[in-house]
């Protein structure tokens, strides 16, 4: 009886774990997936996170906060085609399916910010913060880059090199996303 | 009593004569029992694995215009028909094109049979609809077929299992090469019997006696030779085959393993293979007549190769559609139908006709990164490659006609994508079919005077600009051997005060020499190293006249850098990799680094642009309007001609030289400038734009005094520079200004004037 109790209890601990009550996060629950899903190193940085922006004090890590709404720049409509169908191979945790489509994307137009700005998105969920990085700096060289797509970048770079222990290059990114 | 005695040793003798031989035939029948058992279990063939181009991405917007895709079309083997109804066939109708596609498996999934129609407009194509008359973003062709790996025995083949195989084939099969098949046990009495009669009755031979497990035996095991020991053999193995295996079993390795002739790629077996090669369709989809023309073809495949003698195996096709019909296999309307349709093989074989040997090495050593020499000799994996057929077959003529007139010279060709790092086209020799010495991987050559871009990025990444001003007057540096080293120009002269993008242009190495001492040789070699991927010393001064030695495939590494916006992309050959079953095993990633300034690279760009426009590439032979940017390269006493240079999504790197380092007489410009231009002009690749540096300041410079002058001047020159930059007072104009190609440039910068940083 006593033993029962106990299986009971892990159950319902792990449950919560899963639906993030425990962590007390209010991201929504993520199912178990297929595919592993890298583990994101933690950055060794000196002292406490601290807010990156002169004058402001958020309560929380901007660097871990999900990225904010955008809405894309245009994208030629084969590559929007691709696109599209590395999205849905995303959503369903087919992420090498989502990258070869997002590389076959960048083949016929390898100008195109949004590719590479995708690119660092995904390399960046991944964990795989150089590539994440790179990708970023790619974006922004592009010559038809937007204001916000270059504002996204930022964005991207800000939070690959938090991830990369750069605390420094973290907050000039964050602070060149802003203006 | 003698006599007796004599019987009973005869008797005697003949007793251990016979147990010996009986325990001879034991052994040898236990040891053919386990020769079979080992081939069976062990999997009865070594696959080769299937090097694949690139696939064609078919896009409205593609450049890509009506002859090229029907060229790919033809390529990949498709049928031209009046009206396409199934897949592989296509139709030209006025500019456009019906195609029915196949299905294909690539790495992240399956890309499924569609008809579309593609609408050309201008060279290009304007859109692509379904048969519905709906939109269609983008098709996948499948990839063209260029190459094996091959194990030891070159043969080719697609497994295919029993269960995939029409019943009508499998039924005509036995109706024809063996009609008792699943009432034997590996050799049919009855059947000797009636092929003896039907031969004697023919007055020749018409009719075989061995059974499908005979023949099975004879392929796999037995040697072609025609004796007694050998049919023995092949008997008591069929038998014993028979013994071990089901009817099934043999029957799908028999299909399998049947020949059916001999290609330049390698010999084809197996039902599965040879449908995809004489009628380009999938073995479950063939049709009655095709089906009797595989069975007739298994008979003599040379004999009967539907190609080289269409009436002799046409004739076999009846006479095997008559035997199917005589044994009830198909009906007698069925066998008039077949007989009256035609013979339906493929008038080109879409097998590899052309090998790329020098590509498929990179593919090889790509690989072997990964997988083990067996695996890839062995195990049917399925490698999708970067390889641009179209991009090869240029290459491979551009070498080939520029060399055919030069005896006992050579030459390599690279051309990659600067933007994906994409191989392209690789050629390693001017006999591009002769899988030697592969001198765009293993020719480490002195690159002359290619070095000069990287000096020109070194010294902007020093501060200097376009504008920079040089001395091109003589230097005399001393070496740590004692002797000095007195570089001179090509032409002899000096010429004094130069801006930098006139010294690049024009390759004046007194004045390279200068700036690459003043920036240091150390920090030189280190960006040519890290751009290269590759060892470059840094203790001789001569590296500035481009003293260093690099592979084909390393300087176009290196000039990709520049190509690519400063961004490195490790050069790639090999997309992804299926195993034989089309499950995915592994996926080769762009491998991208930002190793420069953007800013940097689209200055150098500029500034190798001069040389196409006022300088030693001012030669090339390219449409008017398409710009590019290179370098030509040159070596002691003309031993090494080089170029490399690059569109804005194409980059290309040529050599010419000679094996044993003999004089080639050529330069740069006269040699491996025209092999590339050749390449350039019809590879349908992006024009550079250097109209709009909308970052950047743009001036007119003098190109006799380097300094800032008015645009109408002849002499005048636009140069995009850092805002930072800060010029002398401007000079007067130069009246006496001979130089031919800047005016030229100068006059083509008035027609089209570039924009610069708006205030």
């Amino acid at each position: 009886m006593k033993k029962r109790l106990v299986t009971q209890i892990a159950f319902v601990v792990t449950l919560h774990g899963y639906t993030g009550c425990i962590t007390g996060g209010s991201e929504p629950a993520v199912a178990p997936t297929a595919a592993p899903t890298p583990t994101l190193p933690t950055p060794s940085l000196p002292g406490p996170v601290v807010a990156p922006l002169e004058g402001a004090a958020p309560a929380l890590n901007v660097y871990e906060a999900p990225l904010p709404e955008y809405t894309p720049g245009p994208v030629s409509r084969p590559a929007q085609r691709l696109l599209d169908k590395a999205s849905e191979e995303w959503k369903r945790q087919r992420r090498e399916q989502a990258l070869a489509l997002l590389d076959r994307a960048f083949r016929i137009d390898s100008q195109s910010t949004e590719i590479s700005l995708r690119h660092s998105e995904y390399y960046f969920e991944m964990g795989q913060y150089s590539k994440a990085e790179n990708w970023a700096k790619r974006a922004m060289g592009n010559s038809d880059v937007t204001a916000a797509q270059m504002s996204r970048a930022w964005q991207l770079l800000a939070r690959t090199r938090y991830k990369l222990g750069d605390l420094e290059g973290a907050q000039k990114a964050l602070k060149e996303a802003q203006i | 009593m003698s006599k007796s005695k004599n019987i009973r040793r005869a008797l005697a003798i003949g007793l251990i004569f016979s147990l010996s031989a009986l325990a001879l035939l034991i052994s040898l029948a236990a040891k053919w029992d386990h020769e079979a058992k080992e081939a069976f279990s062990s999997g009865l063939w070594q696959l080769p694995s299937s090097v694949y181009a690139r696939s064609l991405e078919v896009f409205a917007g593609s450049p890509v215009g009506q002859p090229q895709i029907v060229e790919e079309l033809q390529r990949l083997g498709y049928k031209q028909e009046e009206n396409p109804s199934s897949a592989g066939q296509f139709a030209i109708k006025d500019s456009n094109i019906e195609v029915f596609t196949r299905e294909f498996t690539h790495w992240e999934g399956i890309e499924p049979s569609q008809k579309a129609v593609i609408i050309f407009k201008d060279g290009s194509i304007e859109d692509i609809k379904s048969a519905s008359g709906d939109m269609i973003d983008i098709i996948r062709l499948e990839p063209p077929l260029i190459g094996h790996i091959y194990p030891s025995r070159k043969e080719l083949r697609q497994l295919v299992k029993i269960a995939e195989v029409p019943e009508l084939l499998v039924k005509g099969l036995i109706a024809v090469e063996d009609r008792d098949f699943y009432s034997h046990h590996g050799v049919d009495p009855k059947g000797i019997v009636r092929a003896m009669w039907l031969n004697l009755k023919a007055g020749k031979i018409t009719q075989g006696a061995s059974t499908l497990t005979q023949q099975l035996v004879k392929n796999l095991f037995l040697s072609p030779e025609q004796s007694f020991v050998r049919k023995f053999r092949e008997i008591i193995m069929a038998f014993l085959i028979e013994r071990r295996f089901s009817k099934q079993e043999i029957l799908e390795s028999y299909l399998n393993e049947v020949f059916f002739g001999q290609t330049s790629a390698g010999a084809i077996h197996g039902f599965g293979l040879a449908s995809i090669h004489y009628f380009g369709t999938e073995l479950k989809k063939i049709t009655t007549s095709q089906m009797a023309l595989l069975i007739a073809i298994v008979n003599g495949p040379s004999y009967y190769d539907p190609i080289r003698h269409p009436e002799r195996a046409k004739g076999r096709r009846n006479i095997v559609l008559q035997l199917m019909e005589a044994q009830g296999v198909i009906s007698s309307s069925e066998m008039q139908s077949a007989i009256a349709s035609p013979l339906d093989a493929q008038a080109k074989r879409r097998r590899a006709s052309h090998t790329h040997p020098a590509f498929l090495e990179l593919v090889q050593q790509q690989l072997m990164e990964n997988y083990s020499a067996n695996d890839l000799k062995s195990a049917g994996l399925r490698i999708f490659s970067s390889l641009d057929p179209r991009s090869q077959e240029l290459a491979e003529n551009s070498v080939r006609k520029f060399l055919k007139d030069h005896k006992d010279i050579e030459g390599a060709f690279v051309a990659l994508s600067p933007q994906t790092g994409d191989i392209l086209a690789l050629v390693g020799g001017k006999d591009s079919q002769f899988a030697g010495f592969n001198r765009a991987l293993a020719a480490k050559r002195p690159i002359g005077s290619l070095i000069k871009p990287f000096i020109t990025l070194a010294a902007l990444q020093e501060g200097k600009n376009l504008a920079s001003l040089l001395s091109d007057d003589p230097i005399n540096i001393p070496l740590s051997s004692g002797k000095t080293w007195n570089p001179t120009n090509y032409d002899g002269e000096n010429h004094g005060q130069v801006p930098l993008i006139l010294a690049l242009a024009k390759s004046y190495n007194q004045a390279f020499v200068r700036l690459g001492m003043e920036i240091g040789i150390e920090k030189v070699a280190k960006l040519v190293s890290s751009f290269s991927n590759s060892e470059i010393p840094s203790d001789n001064p001569s590296l500035l006249l481009g003293a260093i030695e690099l592979t084909p495939l390393q300087v176009a590494q290196a000039f990709q850098v520049i190509a690519g916006g400063g961004f490195s992309i490790q050069p790639r050959s090999v997309l992804a990799v299926l195993d034989s079953n089309g499950t995915p095993l592994k996926r080769f990633e762009q491998d991208m680094k930002q190793l420069l300034d953007k800013d940097k690279a689209i200055l150098t760009q500029y500034a190798m642009s001069a040389v196409m426009h006022m300088g030693t590439g001012a030669t090339a032979a390219l449409p008017s309007g398409f710009e590019t940017s290179g370098k030509t390269g040159t070596t002691n006493d003309y031993r090494d001609s080089w170029f490399a240079g690059f569109s804005q999504d194409l980059l290309a790197v040529s050599w010419i030289g000679r094996d044993d380092n003999a004089k080639t007489y050529l330069s740069g410009a006269t040699g491996a400038l025209k092999v590339w231009s050749n390449f350039m002009k019809d590879s349908n690749s992006k024009s550079l734009n250097f109209h709009n540096f909308s970052k950047m300041d743009v001036k007119s410079i003098s190109m006799m005094t380097g300094k800032p002058t008015d645009i109408a001047c002849p002499d005048a020159i636009q140069i995009p520079l850092n805002t930072e930059v800060t010029l002398d007072p401007s000079s007067e104009c130069v009246s006496s200004l001979t130089d031919p190609l800047i005016t030229s440039f100068h006059e083509h910068q008035r027609a089209h004037p570039l924009i610069g940083k708006q205030p």
